[in-house]
C-alpha cells in the first residue's frame, strides 16, 4: 500500500517533468543559421489569409514561417528590442501607421511600394499595402429598396432612417470618423456623429452590423464589405443571401478604402528575406493571385492592391468610388478616439 | 524540533515566493506606467461612470443568481427527496465545462437565428442569466460538501425550541455555509470582472472589455493600464467583501466521521413536478449550446472543410496545457495554502490574499505584462509553452489555493498530532496522514485550474507558442469573420465540451459520496 503511494506520486513527478520538457520541445525554435531563415510574422489580418500567403511562398522558396494570429502594436511594443517578429501585417491602416510613427518599421525597397496602386501605401514607405477592404453600407431588401437607400454617407442622419440602421464603433469607425475630421472638421464631424447616435443601433463590431441586417433587425447597417462575402462563402454563395451590398454613387467617405498594411521591423535579425517576402507579397504574379483568383474562404473577399489588379469575386478596387487621400493620417487617431469617448460612442 | 522550525519557515518562504510572483505581472501596470491624469480623464467621459456601475452591477447580480441557485440546487440534492439525485447532481455541475464565451456565443446565435429582432440575451438581465447559469456550478459543488457535513443536531436544536423552518435555515443552516458561499462567490465575482468575450457577445460594456478596446482598437495602451488600476482596485473591494461575508469561522461539527445523515425534506406529490423544475436549469444552462453545437454539425448547406485533424490536435494540446497547469498551479498552491491553514497569522493571510490578485486582471493585461517582463528577464521561455503555463499557473492559482485549504480543513490538525503522540515522524505524519485527508480538496484544486487553463483565451493568443492552436483559439479563429450560425464554431465547441466534462465528472464524481 505504502510501496503504491510513493510509486504513484514519483510516476506523477515524473508526468510533470516530461510534460514540461515535453512542452518547450514542441515549440520550434526560430532557427538563426541554416540555408533558409524562418520568418516571424505578427498579425492581426484574418488567420486563413495569412495561412494562404504564408504557405505559398513557403512551397516557392522553402522559407518558413512563425505565425502570432491576433497580434497588437502594443504586443511588438512591450517586447521591445527583444522582439521575435521580423514582418507586420495589419489588418487595417491604423496599427501599421502607428508602428511606424512609432520609429519601429525600416523604409521598403521602392520598386515594392510601385508594384502597388498610388495613395495605398505609407507617404514615408514604411509600410506597403497588400490587400484593402472598402466601407459599405449593407442592406436588407425585405425592409427597404435599393432607391430609398441614402446617397451619401452624411445623409443616413436624415429623418426617414432613424431607428433603421445598425453602426459599430470598430476600428474602421474609428478610422473614417479621423478621414472626416481631417476634411469637414472637427465641429461638422460631432455634429454628425450625434446624429448617428441618436438615429442608429450601436450593434457594437461589424460582423454583428452585419448579421442583424441579414437576420432583418435593421434595415441597413454600416460596415465592412468583405463580412458579406465571408458570410456568403458559408453558406454556399451570394445567391443564398438576404441582404445586400450598396457602394454609394459618388466619390463620398461611405466607401473609404482602408489599406492592409506590410512593414519589416527595425529589430528583425532576418532584413534580406523579408524584404523579399514583401516584395513577393505585393507582385502581380505573387502574393496578389491569392487575393485577386484565390477562393474566398481564404481571402473573403478582400481586395488585391496590385496595379492592375482586380478580384474575381469582388472586382477591382479603382470601380469603388473611395475619396483618395493620405492613409498616414492613421498614425494618431486621438483625436478620433477622444472625440467618439467624449460623445460615449467608443467601443 | 530545529528541523521541524526550519520546515515551517522553508514553507513560509516558498509562499511568500508564490504570492510575490503572482504580484508581479501587477507590478508592470506601475512599471509600464499610468497616470493619475489619464484616470482623471476617463471620468470626463460620459461612459466611464455606467461602466463602473455596470460591471459592479453585474457582477453583484451574477453573484445573487448564483448564490440562490447554488445554495437551492445542493440542498436539493442532499437535503430532499427528489427523484434521480446523482444524476441531478452530474446535470448541476456540468455547465462548468461549458467556457462562458462558448455559452455566451451559443445563446447569442440562437437568439439571432430564432428571434432576430428581440433582444433577449443582449440585455442586463440577459447577460446576468446567461453568466449565472455558466457559473453557477463553483457555489453548488461548495455547498453539498458543506451541506452535507453540518451536524443535524444543530438544526433538530433549533427545531426543539420551535424555531420556524425558515428561521432554522437563515439562523443555524445558512451561517454554517458561509465560508463554502464565500470562496465560491470570490471565485465568481472575479471571473466576472475579468470575461471578455462572453461579455462582448452579450454586448455587455464592463470595465475589461473597454480595457480590451482600448487595446484592440485603439492601442491605446496607457489608458488601458489606468482602467486596470480602476479595476483592480474593484477587486480589492471584492476580496475585502469576501473576508466579510466568510466572517469567522464556524464550528461544524466534532469530525467528519461524526455527521449523521440528515433527514431528508419529504416531497411527497411534489417530486415529480420539482424534477421537472430542477431540470430546467442545466436545461437552460447547456442547452443551447448543446442544441447549437449539434446544429452546426449536421447544417448542409455549409460548404466550408471542417479539419478534424487539426481539431484533435488543438485538442491534445488544449489537455497537455490544462494537465501542465493542473500540476504546476497544484505544486504552487500547496505550501500558501499550507502555510494560511495551519499557521494562520496577517502573513499568511496576505499571501494567500494576493494570489487572488492577479485573478481580477483582465487575461490580456496580465499576458501584456508577462510578455513585457518575459522578455526582460527570461526571454528564452518566450513563446514557449512553459511560459503559457505559467501564466495560467497566475491566473487560476487561487482556485487551487482555495480547494487545498478545504481540502486541509478535512485533514484536522489533531489527527496529526495523534500521529505524532504515537511516534511518527513529521514526513510520515504528511505522507500517511494529513496528505490522504487533503487530497480531494488538493486534486479538485487541481482539476478546476486545468478545466479553467483549458478554457482560457485572450491570454492564449499572445503567449500561444508559435503554430499551434488550442481549442479555445482554434474557436475563436472561425468567429474571426463573426459567424452567425455557430457553424464553423460546431466542431470546436464539441471536443472543448467533451474534454472539459472529464474533470468535471472527476470533481462530482468525488461529490456524488455525499448525495446517497
Amino acid at each position: 500500500m505504502r510501496r503504491a503511494r510513493l510509486r504513484a506520486s514519483v510516476a506523477l513527478t515524473a508526468v510533470a517533468a516530461v510534460m514540461l520538457a515535453g512542452c518547450s520541445a514542441a515549440s520550434p525554435a526560430p532557427s538563426e543559421s541554416g540555408d533558409t531563415a524562418t520568418l516571424t510574422v505578427y498579425t492581426d489580418q484574418h488567420a486563413e489569409l495569412v495561412k494562404a500567403l504564408t504557405d505559398a511562398y513557403t512551397t516557392k522558396t522553402g522559407v518558413a514561417f512563425n505565425i502570432q494570429n491576433d497580434a497588437t502594436a502594443g504586443q511588438i511594443q512591450a517586447e521591445g528590442s527583444a522582439s521575435p517578429a521580423d514582418v507586420f501585417l495589419s489588418e487595417d491602416p491604423g496599427p501599421a501607421a502607428q508602428l511606424a510613427a512609432a520609429g519601429a518599421f525600416v523604409p521598403l525597397d521602392q520598386s515594392t511600394i510601385d508594384q502597388v496602386q498610388p495613395k495605398l501605401s505609407d507617404p514615408k514607405d514604411e509600410w506597403v499595402a497588400y490587400a484593402a477592404r472598402v466601407r459599405v453600407l449593407y442592406y436588407n431588401p425585405t425592409l427597404i429598396a435599393e432607391k430609398d437607400l441614402p446617397t451619401t454617407l452624411a445623409d443616413i442622419t436624415a429623418p426617414q432612417y432613424k431607428g433603421k440602421f445598425a453602426w459599430a464603433p470598430s476600428g474602421a469607425f474609428v478610422a473614417t470618423v479621423q478621414y472626416l475630421i481631417s476634411t469637414i472638421g472637427m465641429d461638422q464631424t460631432r455634429s454628425f456623429l450625434e446624429k448617428v447616435k441618436a438615429n442608429g443601433v450601436n450593434e457594437q463590431s461589424n460582423g454583428n452590423v452585419r448579421d442583424t441586417v441579414e437576420a432583418g433587425k435593421h434595415a441597413m447597417g454600416l460596415s465592412n464589405h468583405y463580412y458579406w462575402w465571408v458570410k456568403a462563402a458559408e453558406v454556399g454563395g451570394p445567391d443564398h443571401m438576404t441582404s445586400k451590398i450598396y457602394h454609394f454613387p459618388e466619390v463620398d467617405p461611405g466607401n473609404l478604402a482602408l489599406s492592409s498594411g506590410a512593414g519589416i521591423l527595425k529589430t528583425s535579425k532576418h532584413q534580406a528575406e523579408a524584404a523579399d517576402f514583401l516584395a513577393w507579397l505585393t507582385a502581380p504574379d505573387g502574393g496578389q493571385t491569392i487575393l485577386a483568383d484565390g477562393p474566398i474562404d481564404v481571402n473573403e473577399g478582400q481586395y488585391p492592391v496590385g496595379v492592375g489588379m482586380t478580384s474575381a469575386t469582388v472586382g477591382s478596387l479603382s470601380d469603388v468610388k473611395s475619396p483618395v487621400y493620405d492613409m498616414s493620417i492613421f498614425a494618431d487617431q486621438a483625436q478620433a478616439q477622444q472625440l467618439l469617448k467624449s460623445l460615449g460612442m467608443s467601443s | 524540533m530545529s528541523r521541524l522550525h526550519g520546515g515551517r519557515v522553508a514553507l513560509g518562504t516558498a509562499a511568500a515566493a508564490v504570492a510575490v510572483l503572482s504580484l508581479l505581472p501587477l507590478a508592470y501596470l506601475f512599471i509600464a506606467g499610468f497616470s493619475p491624469h489619464e484616470i482623471g480623464m476617463l471620468f470626463t467621459y460620459p461612459t466611464t461612470i455606467p461602466d463602473i456601475v455596470r460591471t459592479v452591477g453585474l457582477t453583484v447580480a451574477v453573484c445573487a443568481v448564483c448564490l440562490v441557485l447554488g445554495v437551492a440546487t445542493a440542498l436539493l440534492v442532499v437535503r430532499t427527496t427528489v427523484p434521480l439525485r446523482r444524476t441531478l447532481t452530474v446535470l448541476f455541475a456540468l455547465p462548468l465545462a461549458v467556457p462562458g464565451f462558448v455559452s455566451a456565443y451559443a445563446v447569442y446565435s440562437m437568439n439571432l437565428v430564432y428571434a432576430p429582432r428581440l433582444d433577449i440575451v443582449t440585455s442586463f438581465t440577459g447577460a446576468t442569466v446567461v453568466m449565472a447559469l455558466t457559473l453557477y456550478p463553483y457555489v453548488f459543488l461548495a455547498c453539498v460538501v458543506a451541506v452535507r457535513n453540518i451536524d443535524p443536531a444543530q438544526e433538530e436544536a433549533a427545531r426543539s425550541l420551535r424555531a420556524q423552518p425558515s428561521a432554522v435555515f437563515f439562523r443555524v443552516t445558512l451561517p454554517q455555509l458561509r465560508v463554502a458561499i464565500a470562496g465560491s462567490l470570490l471565485i465568481i465575482a472575479l471571473h466576472v470582472l475579468s470575461e471578455y468575450g462572453a461579455m462582448v457577445q452579450l454586448r455587455q460594456r464592463t470595465l475589461t472589455t473597454t480595457i480590451m478596446a482600448e487595446m484592440l482598437d485603439y492601442g491605446d495602451y496607457a489608458s488601458a493600464r489606468s482602467l486596470s488600476v480602476l479595476l483592480v482596485s474593484l477587486a480589492v473591494l471584492m476580496l475585502l467583501a469576501g473576508r466579510m461575508v466568510s466572517g469567522r469561522p464556524v464550528p461544524l461539527s466534532v469530525g467528519r466521521q461524526s455527521v449523521r445523515t440528515p433527514t431528508r425534506a419529504r416531497l411527497g406529490r411534489a417530486r415529480g413536478p420539482v424534477l421537472v423544475l430542477a431540470l430546467l436549469v442545466p436545461l437552460a444552462a447547456i442547452g443551447p449550446t448543446v442544441f447549437m453545437t449539434l446544429r452546426g454539425l449536421v447544417m448542409t448547406h455549409r460548404d466550408v472543410f471542417v479539419d478534424w485533424s487539426q481539431v484533435a490536435a488543438s485538442g491534445g494540446v488544449t489537455l497537455l496545457y490544462g494537465a501542465g497547469a493542473g500540476l504546476l498551479a497544484t505544486a504552487a498552491a500547496l505550501p500558501v495554502a499550507w502555510w494560511v491553514s495551519r499557521r494562520p497569522s496577517p502573513w499568511s493571510h496576505v499571501a494567500e490574499r494576493s494570489v487572488w490578485l492577479a485573478h481580477a486582471i483582465p487575461n490580456a493585461v496580465l499576458a501584456l505584462a508577462l510578455v513585457f517582463l518575459a522578455t526582460r528577464l527570461v526571454p528564452g521561455l518566450y513563446k514557449t509553452a512553459v511560459l503559457l503555463i505559467i501564466a495560467y499557473v497566475v491566473m487560476f492559482l487561487p482556485l487551487a489555493v482555495s480547494n487545498q485549504q478545504v481540502g486541509l480543513q478535512a485533514a484536522f490538525v489533531r489527527y496529526d498530532e495523534a500521529a505524532a503522540s504515537l511516534g511518527h515522524r513529521a514526513w510520515q505524519r504528511l505522507r500517511r496522514v494529513s496528505l490522504p485527508l487533503a487530497l480531494p480538496g488538493i486534486a479538485t484544486g487541481a482539476l478546476l485550474v486545468g478545466l479553467d487553463a483549458s478554457k482560457e483565451l485572450t491570454a492564449t493568443l499572445m503567449l500561444l507558442p508559435f503554430n499551434t492552436q488550442t481549442l479555445a483559439t482554434g474557436l475563436w479563429a472561425t468567429t474571426n469573420g463573426q459567424s452567425l450560425d455557430f457553424t464553423a464554431a460546431a466542431p470546436y465547441a464539441l471536443v472543448l465540451v467533451i474534454l472539459g466534462s472529464i474533470p468535471v465528472w472527476l470533481i462530482v464524481r468525488r461529490t456524488l459520496r455525499h448525495v446517497r
